[in-house]
């Protein structure tokens, strides 16, 4: 069970040469290819991303289109995520209405101050600092250890250090992640790839390979790929679906139908059990019985 | 006794992104005495049409994810290229101290074309440098690649049997 919880959504050039989010439903070849690859790579989730910056209007609607590769990828689940490019405080009032419209909710803060709101009180899933370039603040234990004790994660994308020909994205995100450990101590973290083109996604013990370079264990480095990771998905899910991310109604149909279904196989499985052990002890008995019998005989 | 102590990686090289799969010779392609069901099946070009509105897929089923995953090597990527190849990502990467560290004991033990998979050889106290050298690895000799380590084991032998385990579960997917 691995996750990768930043697989970009494609950008497409509009006329006017601004890059916008493609929104046809149609051929994305290249991301198909990607996500076959992470699948094959041994990823079980996947997020594609939207990135947002600036001002977060009421009316968004989210390019994402999570199933399109569905019916060809059946084992893999898809998710949608959003990451608002935060550098203004403004916009944090608007984040509880993206809520609905995407699964996981990701900030990038900007500046220091905005990076304490983050960890300390937006109501956010993960935190998603662009790690290939020079952060313009420094990493406090204080800040980002916040984040961790409220169950915010802070991400890694590796793919600007697996990316060809970019030796100084590569050296920024091999500090930049070195200081994050040294922040957090190594605990919420989650490495995912940010990959743009199939080759630059890496299998995930290679990743944890990598993230013994920053500083971590071995062990660390997989959780942040595993079970970390899963951790955001959770923390999404309740934020979304739960009241005070405590309560939550769920009725699956097919999980109480499985449940009846194993109850009925158990109590047949007892039924038989029983069944066997009556046998077992006619058996014994008549043995018994045979052997007196041999006794007397003799 | 105290003996040297070293890891065998195997390491397995994808080409996620070429599309060229019609320039695949199959290993056996002048032997005919196999019968022809053991014979390799040509694979069909992988087109990005193949991928239909919707997400459905044309011809491109699971046989061809299963190839664009672990496939015979393509011209240019041999034992000699693979150990130039690596050798230099070490260098990048990790610089003339990184180098001279594994330099005493590393060494290309065995790579074959025909699965693109090979296993090298390195100290047990350096295995992590040469492991992330290869991930940080991107073309080799003009060919993209994307490698994985499959496997790292202080004998050969065991990289061996993973090897031909993961061979066997290719061939049984996509034969069915």
């Amino acid at each position: 069970m691995f996750y990768d919880l930043c697989v970009p959504w494609p950008k497409a050039v509009t006329a006017s040469s601004s890059f916008e989010y493609t929104r046809t439903v149609g051929p994305i070849p290249d991301l198909y290819r990607t996500v076959a690859t992470i699948q094959a790579l041994g990823y079980t989730t996947i997020a594609y991303e939207y990135e947002l910056s600036g001002k977060i209007s009421s009316n968004l609607t989210s390019p994402i289109q999570k199933d399109v590769f569905s019916a060809s990828l059946p084992t893999v689940a898809f998710l949608s995520r959003i990451t608002v490019v935060l550098d203004d405080a403004a916009q944090s009032q608007a984040l509880p209405s993206l809520t609905t419209k995407f699964d996981i909710l990701a900030v990038r803060p900007t500046t220091e101050k905005l990076l304490l709101a983050a960890c300390t009180s937006l109501d956010i899933d993960l935190i998603s600092l662009d790690l290939s370039q020079r952060l313009p603040f420094y990493l406090r234990h204080r800040t980002l250890g916040a984040a961790v004790a409220r169950g915010i994660k802070i991400e890694i994308c590796y793919s600007s250090s697996t990316r060809q020909g970019d030796n100084n994205a590569r050296r920024n995100l091999i500090a930049n992640a070195a200081a994050l450990f040294r922040a957090t101590r190594g605990k919420g973290i989650v490495i995912s790839s940010g990959a743009t083109s199939a080759l630059e996604c890496r299998g995930p013990y290679d990743v944890a390979n990598l993230a013994t370079l920053w500083g971590f264990t071995q062990e660390k480095g997989k959780a942040a790929v595993a079970a970390d990771a899963r951790a955001v998905c959770v923390h999404a899910r309740m934020r979304r679906r739960s009241y005070k991310q405590a309560v939550e109604i769920v009725v699956d149909e097919d999980e109480l139908r499985r449940r009846e279904r194993e109850r009925a196989e158990e109590q047949e499985l007892q039924k038989r059990k029983k069944q066997e052990d009556e046998d077992k002890k006619n058996e014994t008995s008549q043995r018994k019985r045979s052997k007196k019998r041999k006794a007397n005989d003799g | 006794m105290v003996r040297f102590k070293s890891r065998y990686i195997l390491f397995t090289v994808h080409y996620p992104v070429l599309t060229d799969m019609d320039d695949i010779i199959p290993p056996n392609a002048g032997v005919t005495n196999i019968p022809s069901r053991f014979q390799t099946r040509r694979a069909p070009p992988l087109s990005d049409r193949n991928i239909l509105p919707g997400g459905k897929e044309g011809n491109l089923g699971k046989d061809i994810r299963t190839l664009l995953q672990r496939r015979p090597a393509p011209a240019g990527v041999a034992f000699n290229t693979v150990n130039a190849a690596f050798r230099d990502a070490v260098n990048r990467n990790f610089g003339d101290l990184g180098a001279g560290l594994v330099r005493a004991s590393v060494s290309l033990k065995y790579f074959s074309e025909a699965t693109s998979t090979g296993i090298i050889r390195v100290s047990r106290d350096h295995y992590r440098i040469v492991w992330a050298a290869l991930t940080f690895l991107n073309e080799i000799s003009g060919v993209k690649v994307m490698i994985t380590v499959d496997h790292v084991s202080g004998t050969m032998r065991k990289c061996e049997k993973v090897a031909i385990s993961k061979s066997i579960k290719v061939v049984r997917e996509l034969s069915g």
